[in-house]
């Protein structure tokens, strides 16, 4: 379910963007599900259709729906893990082939991660 | 404007305003109770039942009597079976879905977030069998078409092929009318101002979408058992099936109205859009 504050400080397109996405970082939307189409969504909100169409366009680039033509709006599929698997199963072997331990390339590759770790999502301005 | 138009404006006009009287009769008890049974049928909770619910039943109650009584009347004058009675319900059940209010342009709103349609509001089984009751007057046509006849063909000369096509498009087409307003119902914009408003408007919407279905059952039962009567024109054993297929609708209608209530179906909604909206 999605709700709209009109009274909110928050821009109404931002309100229907950051629950959606929370839904479907959530697990809540699971891929494949079926968003309201933007103008059904707009007359239920009392919002204008492009204010949905913003919304759902900003969900779009962050890979979290796809647009299908006439199928309209759906959840996305999870990222694709077999890529991350081939990358991990090089590293493997090349720090085997260097002598280094299990634990120090853990350590190693957690380090890495860390560090490149964007943190909490910023709040989204309007 | 003639006597006669002037007596069926005045009879049209006291019908309405008596069927809005008859649902306002009740007390506020009978009511409240009333509202507390419609609520436990559609599955919602007991919580749902507050004075805006109560008014809510109420006048659903008021347009689909409203819209039944007019039926009956021109049921009375057309002859055209129980057809126009389970329209009346049908355009009573979607008037009551127009008349719903709009909310204040500065009230917060909820909304669902996945994409509602048919098949979340009644169970497809339902729609499957919708389908193939209206497919029942097009078999018979078919049948009566390409089986052997047995001579003379014409015992029921009243049918002529024209009106046996006629007929059998009817059938689809009570099926056609039904699903369009079934859609229109579906489709229309929700104005919802809490999970409780949703949910509520949701069992309301899945009523009128099986009071919708009403009219293909009644139009195909209807329009199979006038095409039925061609039925000794077949011969063979085809001729058999065409005499069954009336009374599998006759018996298998009822069976699946006692199936959709046996199967929970009025509460169907609850399972498909119920976890967005649950409120206890």
């Amino acid at each position: 379910m999605i709700g709209y504050d009109p009274r909110s400080p928050v821009p109404p397109y931002e309100q229907v963007r950051a629950q959606l996405a929370r839904q479907v970082q959530a697990g809540e939307l699971t891929p494949g599900t079926r968003l309201p189409t933007v103008r059904r969504l707009a007359g239920d909100l009392g919002l204008a259709v492009n204010t949905v169409a913003r919304a759902y366009r900003e969900l779009e680039r962050d890979g979290l729906v796809v647009t299908r033509g006439r199928n309209g709006t759906v959840v996305a599929a999870g990222p694709d893990e077999s890529v991350a698997l081939d990358a991990a199963a090089d590293y493997a072997a090349r720090v085997r082939g260097l002598g280094l331990s299990t634990e120090r390339a853990l350590e190693l590759v957690r380090g890495v991660l860390e560090a490149s770790d964007p943190g909490p999502p910023r709040p989204a301005a309007g | 404007m003639s006597a006669a138009v002037t007596v069926w404006v005045i009879l049209l006009a006291l019908v309405a305003l008596f069927s809005w009287r008859l649902g306002a009769l009740g007390t506020r008890s009978e009511e409240r109770r009333h509202a507390a049974a419609v609520a436990r049928r559609f599955g919602l909770p007991a919580g749902a039942v507050d004075q805006a619910f109560v008014r809510r039943v109420a006048r659903r109650q008021r347009f689909v009597q409203t819209g039944v009584l007019l039926g009956l009347i021109v049921t009375t004058f057309v002859d055209a079976w129980l057809v126009p009675l389970y329209a009346g319900l049908a355009l009573g059940a979607v008037a009551d879905q127009l008349a719903t209010p709009r909310l204040p342009p500065d009230t917060p709103r909820v909304a669902h977030a996945t994409d509602a349609r048919l098949r979340a509001y009644v169970p497809e089984w339902l729609l499957v069998a919708a389908a193939a009751a209206a497919a029942c007057g097009p078999a018979l046509a078919v049948l009566w078409a390409v089986a052997p006849t047995t001579e003379p063909r014409a015992l029921h000369p009243e049918i002529s092929t024209i009106e046996t096509v006629a007929l059998a498009l009817a059938s689809l087409g009570g099926l056609a009318v039904s699903l369009g307003l079934a859609r229109f119902v579906v489709r229309r914009p929700q104005a919802a101002g809490s999970p409780a408003d949703l949910a509520v408007d949701d069992a309301f919407r899945a009523q009128a979408v099986r009071d919708a279905l009403h009219i293909t059952a009644v139009v195909s039962l209807a329009t199979c058992f006038v095409l039925g009567l061609k039925e000794t024109e077949i011969g063979g054993s085809l001729r058999h099936v065409g005499g069954m297929l009336p009374v599998v609708l006759l018996l298998g209608i009822p069976a699946a109205g006692i199936l959709h209530e046996f199967t929970a179906g009025p509460k169907h909604w609850r399972r498909r859009l119920g976890r967005e909206t649950a409120t206890g």
